[in-house]
């Protein structure tokens, strides 16, 4: 329903229509809507729509505006109009007092037929006079759900009423026209969301395959941007001081990426963004409430855009992404969510990065390490794949990367052993758990030397393996050492059991820390000896002097040499010569005391018994000399002349001489009663063998009685050859001897008896062999019996057979 | 000489021809041998019982140590001469004891018996 404001009827133009015959506006239409079919492109389209009506309505001029999200009716095309006028009346409201205004605020047509005369219009008249119309028709295209899609105004000249026959023609072609501008923005939206998918699609692939961050950052700026049609794109990082840094982006001035910043408060629109969980639209910069328009984006021309959160993988802010336009442009729910999913592309890229970032410096870091250490190492996947060595690795098997890749080490191992190292190292590839082997690796030179190895899995948060580090470590100067160190403790502990002693090593607490079997088997029999204290082992006294010696010998570097004593379980006192000594340790201070001790107590016992028998013998001398003075005294006492003492003082010391060399044959130990009978008859029996008989068993006296006897038989020898029986040829002697009891004692009784001789006479005094029986039987304990038969001299002797003291041979 | 006169000795020694030396050279000098023992046992009855002045004792009767004669003699208060064949480390402990070293002179047992005597 047009509604025709005819307040000025005056000069009224015929229209064309009717004069050209009613068929030729139909044919016009219908060309008109076959033209505009074919047409896809909407600027194009509209231009004919506008051409079209103006031709239908014999207009003058005219423009095509869209209704735009704000309510507002923009100039889409125009024909006839100036700049000044396309400038002033770019933007109509439903409040202008237009026809274009007014359309929109009715929903109907508008028709002025002049403005000249119509009073509603004189508002506007200026402006009209200036772009050179009278009269104006606005008709409203409305679309499929009735709602207004834009305005179709057409102006003439002069004062100008349509026909309704040009005007139904007119509503007819609106709704193609209609009926265009809807297909056009499906199709648009079409393009531009299969163009955003497109983008979306490459963008996720780029930033899948770009390691570079900042090249994926440019890559999505540049492509928003574009997929947008829009002038700038932009992300910004969260930087430390409420701060945000234009990383990346396009339609910057130059020099500000990388360096300009804003502020993440709420005043600016990234600020704004990062405070709103959801995306932030700006139709319009200049008309914007919220936050005020940031230097940045006022400096760069920015009318309109949008922006969301870029987030990190906890879900919080990492950054910005907008879209910018010099222009207004509406952005479409597609747009909105395209930006987002941009924008998740990046977190992803970053998170991504990062992971990258943080796994590559770590093993960055690692392999540095692994280049600081003296052994070989290396990295293998999870399936046991060498990756990686370290240059010492490739020092020492003189070998190149490539020969070594994945399992070429077997190379360089020991045939004979290589079996064992691959199943070891697979069984621990399939169980997980660390590997630890000694095994040989050849060297560059050729030459295998053992090598410790030890592979540890380096797991992920669930315990899986991700990698293996191995290191392998050149053993063969600790072996050779370890078994320079055996042998050395075998030859010590050899010879330590050879020594003919004790020896032991004890700490300086007087703990047993080493012992030889002697010396356990001397101090141990309560049990292990290792830990005791000479306090744990010996009375008090002997701990105390053991001890004490170690001490001593702890403050001379060269040790000590003492004689220790230590009585034995059976009481028996023994004698150690004992050498301690200090043992020091690599600090140079001692840190255990050593011991050696050999039993002296053969030689101390020897010693003591050579001191007694050289006492002796001092002694022994010393008496004879004293018997040799008694003889020779008394003999010269009882002698007259030189002659006579000489002859008997020989004789004496020659019995005494006898009775010595017995003894000296026995050791002193006694002397046969036979032995000294034959000695003391001996001097007489070359002229009077035959005459003299002596039997009797073998008994032995002691050395004392002996030498006694001796002199003894002497005197009566003598005796008989110068008095008695042996003093005429046919004088005879009979000395026999038997055992015979005497109080209870064994006794020897010897009995002398001289017969056929000049008759024994009891001597008048008593003469120096008289004296010498009576002070023998004094000593001897013995009796003696003396008879002066005629026939001849008669003696018996008991003498008890005693044992000599321990001490003396007299 | 004139105080060994008279002189009433007890000797004990179980070496006879030393004893019977000994007893000759005490006769020279005019001592009084009023008994004399070779045994420890008749040596201590004599010791005991015997009425001396000056006791000559030989420290050892075959094998056997003259101390508990000496003793005997110590307790009575009698001087002492030991002989000696040991030397003067061998002696028994009495301190107013004078020791002789065997073997002697006349002149040397003259001088050790003044010298005990004088110790009455």
């Amino acid at each position: 329903m047009a509604r025709l404001d005819r307040t000025a009827q005056t000069g009224l133009k015929v229209p064309k229509g009717e004069v050209e015959g009613p068929d030729s506006d139909l044919t016009l239409l219908i060309a008109a809507s076959s033209r505009l079919w074919r047409l896809q492109d909407l600027r194009e389209g509209l231009s004919e729509i506008l051409d079209a009506a103006i031709e239908f309505l014999g207009a003058d001029k005219g423009n095509i505006r869209l209704l735009d999200e704000r309510g507002i009716l923009t100039i889409a095309a125009q024909r006839g109009f100036g700049k000044e006028f396309t400038r002033s009346f770019s933007e109509v409201s439903a409040d202008d007092p237009s026809a274009c205004g007014r359309a929109l605020q009715s929903g109907q047509r508008i028709v002025v037929d002049d403005i000249e005369t119509h009073p509603g219009y004189a508002s506007l008249l200026q402006t009209a006079r200036a772009t050179g119309y009278r009269a104006v028709q606005s008709t409203p295209l409305f679309g499929r759900s009735g709602a207004i899609l834009g305005m179709l105004s057409t102006h003439f000249a002069g004062p100008h009423v349509p026909s309704d026959r040009e005007l139904s023609r007119l509503d007819l072609y609106a709704q193609q026209a209609a009926n265009f501008i809807e297909r056009c923005r499906i199709e648009d939206a079409l393009r531009s969301a299969a163009s955003q998918q497109r983008a979306i699609a490459s963008l996720g692939e780029f930033a899948l395959r770009e390691r570079d961050l900042q090249t994926v950052f440019d890559y999505a700026t540049r492509s928003i941007a574009e997929t947008l049609n829009v002038e700038l794109c932009k992300i910004l990082q969260c930087i430390p001081g409420e701060r945000l840094v234009l990383l990346a982006g396009v339609g910057w001035k130059e020099g500000l990426l990388g360096t300009a910043t804003v502020s993440a408060g709420l005043e600016s629109q990234a600020g704004y963004t990062l405070a709103s969980s959801a995306p932030v639209i700006v139709p319009d910069l200049s008309k914007e409430s919220r936050f005020s328009g940031p230097p940045l984006l006022v400096e760069h021309g920015v009318v309109s855009g949008m922006s969301c959160i870029i987030r990190d993988i906890e879900g919080k802010p990492w950054g910005v992404l907008g879209a910018h336009a010099k222009r207004r442009l509406t952005f479409t729910i597609d747009s909105i969510n395209f930006l987002m999913s941009a924008a998740n592309i990046l977190a992803d890229a970053i998170y991504r990065h990062r992971t990258e970032f943080v796994l590559q410096q770590n093993e960055k870091q690692l392999r540095d390490l692994a280049e600081t250490i003296p052994q070989l190492a290396w990295y293998a996947n999870s399936d046991g794949y060498i990756t990686w060595y370290n240059k010492r690795w490739y020092e020492y098997t003189g070998t190149s990367a490539e020969q070594m890749r994945g399992w070429g080490w077997q190379s360089v191992h020991d045939p004979a052993v290589l079996p064992e190292v691959l199943s070891r190292w697979k069984s621990s590839i399939a169980t997980g758990q660390p590997f630890s082997m000694v095994f040989p690796l050849r060297g560059a030179d050729g030459v295998f030397r053992p090598f410790l190895t030890k592979v540890m899995p380096l797991t992920d948060d669930k315990g899986h393996v991700v990698q293996w580090f191995g290191t392998n470590t050149d053993i063969s100067e600790q072996q050779e050492m370890q078994e320079a160190l055996r042998a050395s403790q075998q030859r010590f502990s050899e010879f330590m059991q050879c020594l003919p002693g004790l020896a032991w090593i004890k700490d300086l607490e007087g703990r047993y820390v080493y012992a030889n079997e002697a010396a356990q088997n001397v101090f141990g029999k309560t049990g292990n000896l290792y830990g005791q204290t000479d306090h744990h082992i010996f009375e008090p006294e002997t701990a105390d002097q053991f001890r004490k010696n170690d001490l001593l010998a702890l403050g001379q570097p060269a040790g000590i040499q003492v004689i220790e004593q230590l009585t034995h379980a059976d009481g028996s006192v023994h004698y150690s010569l004992v050498s301690k000594f200090p043992m020091t340790g690599v600090d140079g201070r001692p840190n255990m005391i050593g011991g050696v001790a050999f039993d002296v107590t053969d030689w101390k016992l020897a010693e003591k018994r050579q001191r007694l028998m050289l006492n002796e013998l001092n002694h022994r001398v010393k008496n004879t000399l004293a018997i040799v003075q008694a003889i020779a005294s008394q003999t010269w006492r009882a002698t007259q002349d030189a002659t006579e003492f000489q002859s008997a003082f020989s004789a004496r010391v020659m019995a005494l001489a006898r009775a010595h060399s017995l003894l000296t044959k026995t050791q002193w130990q006694g002397a046969s009663i036979h032995d000294l009978i034959v000695g003391a008859l001996a001097p007489f029996t070359d002229n009077a063998g035959s005459r003299i008989s002596f039997e009797g068993p073998n008994i032995d006296i002691n050395p004392n009685s002996a030498v006694t006897l001796s002199l003894l038989l002497h005197e009566l020898a003598t005796n008989a050859s110068k008095h008695g029986s042996l003093s005429v040829p046919n004088g005879k002697l009979s000395v026999l001897w038997h055992r015979a009891a005497n109080n209870g004692e064994t006794s020897v009784k010897i009995a002398w008896r001289e017969s056929d001789g000049p008759g024994a006479i009891a001597p008048v005094k008593k003469g120096f062999g008289s004296r010498l029986v009576m002070a023998s039987m004094e000593q001897l304990k013995g009796a003696i019996e003396v008879e002066f038969p005629p026939e001849g001299f008669r003696c018996t002797l008991l003498i008890p057979l005693t044992p000599n003291g321990p001490t003396s041979f007299y | 000489m004139k105080l060994l006169r008279g002189l009433r000795v007890l000797v004990v020694e179980d070496e006879p021809l030393i004893a019977m030396e000994l007893q000759d050279m005490l006769q020279d000098l005019q001592c009084e041998v009023v008994a004399a023992a070779g045994q420890l046992e008749s040596a201590m009855t004599l010791a005991e019982t015997c009425d001396f002045q000056l006791a000559i004792l030989d420290v050892n009767l075959a094998g056997q140590r003259i101390d508990p004669v000496a003793d005997i003699i110590a307790k009575r208060g009698r001087p002492i001469l030991f002989l000696t064949g040991y030397g003067k480390d061998g002696v028994p402990s009495i301190v107013s004891a004078r020791v002789l070293e065997k073997p002697y002179q006349l002149g040397a047992l003259r001088r050790a018996l003044h010298d005990a005597s004088g110790a009455i």
